[in-house]
């Protein structure tokens, strides 16, 4: 009895599963080749000059805690919002799509990331998204080389808010430490 | 290699050197701030108070040169409709009595003690270090009750999506909003309004703009040659904008 069932009802059973299995695993890895995926990867190409006020990671992380910072000394502070470099037109400046010369259009900058987070981009209802008056110039990223991970920090946040670093051979002065000490 | 390598030894001695000869006035600042004395850095300062004069004898039945001026300085479309927002407006007056006639420009008149302020639920609505009166849109829910308590009808509520904003003024449906001395211009170190401009350029010369606080300006000197009044100064709101001739 036992073996008359191992025999024939299990070992059909086993192949219909594998059969099961193979197309369902074929059809979806079919699924997942095609282009039109359900929720599109963001597209996070467009950008003018070489490098952002911080470094990408830093950027990806904490930018809104930079726009909030902006948002609170700019208006109730009165920092100039055309020469704070976290200000959010300095933002659009870089960022606007070369296609609609926007941030927030289908694809764009800003919208492609925060439609692939979920996450409801409202800072345009206000703002503008288009780019005005001319982009600010960066400087770009110097080799950093070896080096400990801490110095490498302190140089990165130096020349993100400095925007280079500073020739120890004419000086360096305390004015130059903002930025740099946390 | 070896090249970037002292370069980055010395970077660090050097950072540290300051830091430890900035310590000790660092810790003296602190120590000052907990004694409770005020440290007054940002931009918008207490030193000083803008203010407006505007002289009404100057000022041209008809002419609507400020108004079309702040428009344009501030991305309003300028299209009259009951629901359309208006930050300064043309107010023609006439003394039933003796028919004396007058026209002035009225918006907000940032005042020292402003109403709109006191009936804010949400602290959106605020005045800045320098007597600038605004709004913080990022925090107005737009339940219009500031524009209630204004005694001068100076704000508007925006009902429509704006679209094509200004980069440097950001304005938006269903918030409030209303004259902000052309913070925009101040911020970037300028120290004249869009409407003192315009009035200029007709040839009116009757808006003045500068800092109360300080006597050698341009307006403080006008408002001690000839004086000038509040509108409603029995509301002893003292405000930023005087008039003259009234």
């Amino acid at each position: 009895m036992k073996n008359l069932l191992s025999k024939g009802w299990i070992k059909l059973a086993a192949a219909g599963t594998l059969l099961l299995v193979g197309v369902l695993s074929l059809a979806y890895a079919e699924d997942n080749t095609q282009d039109t995926s359900r929720v599109p990867m963001p597209n996070v190409t467009a950008v003018r000059g070489k490098q952002c006020v911080e470094p990408t990671e830093f950027m990806r992380k904490n930018h809104m805690k930079l726009l909030i910072h902006h948002r609170i000394s700019a208006v109730h502070h009165g920092d100039n919002q055309l020469a704070d470099k976290y200000s959010i037109i300095n933002c659009v400046n870089c960022h606007a799509s070369t296609r609609d010369n926007s941030v927030t259009g289908p694809g764009d900058f800003c919208q492609s990331c925060h439609a692939y987070a979920a996450v409801k981009i409202t800072c345009f209802e206000c703002h503008s998204s288009k780019p005005s008056g001319t982009p600010p110039s960066f400087h770009p990223l110097i080799s950093l080389g070896s080096g400990d991970k801490a110095t490498r920090a302190t140089m990165m946040r130096y020349q993100a808010y400095h925007g280079t670093l500073p020739n120890l051979q004419t000086g360096f002065s305390v004015k130059d430490l903002a930025g740099v000490m946390r | 290699m070896k090249d970037f390598d002292t370069y980055r030894r010395r970077f660090v001695t050097s950072v540290l050197g300051i830091a430890a000869t900035t310590a000790l006035p660092v810790g003296v600042m602190f120590w000052q701030t907990a004694q409770g004395k005020e440290v007054d850095d940002s931009p918008a300062s207490s030193k000083i108070r803008w203010g407006m004069l505007v002289d009404t004898t100057k000022c041209a039945t008809g002419c609507n040169a400020c108004v079309s001026a702040c428009n344009k300085e501030n991305g309003i479309s300028g299209e009259v409709t009951d629901t359309s927002p208006q930050w300064i407006r043309k107010v023609n007056v006439t003394n039933p009595e003796n028919g004396y006639s007058f026209t002035l420009p009225m918006m907000c008149q940032h005042c020292e003690e402003p109403p709109c302020v006191d009936v804010c639920p949400t602290g959106a609505s605020f005045k800045r270090a320098d007597g600038i009166v605004l709004v913080d849109r990022h925090i107005c829910i737009g339940c219009r009750y500031c524009m209630m308590a204004c005694p001068y009808k100076a704000r508007s509520f925006i009902h429509q999506p704006v679209e094509d904003q200004l980069a440097e003024v950001p304005r938006g449906q269903g918030c409030v909003e209303s004259c902000t001395f052309c913070v925009q211009r101040i911020d970037a170190g300028q120290q004249t309004t869009a409407c003192q401009d315009a009035c200029n350029a007709e040839g009116h010369q009757a808006i003045f703009f500068g800092d109360l606080k300080d006597p050698e300006s341009s307006i403080s000197k006008q408002l001690a040659t000839y004086g000038a009044k509040e509108v409603l100064p029995d509301l002893n709101l003292h405000t930023g904008v005087r008039y003259q001739g009234i």
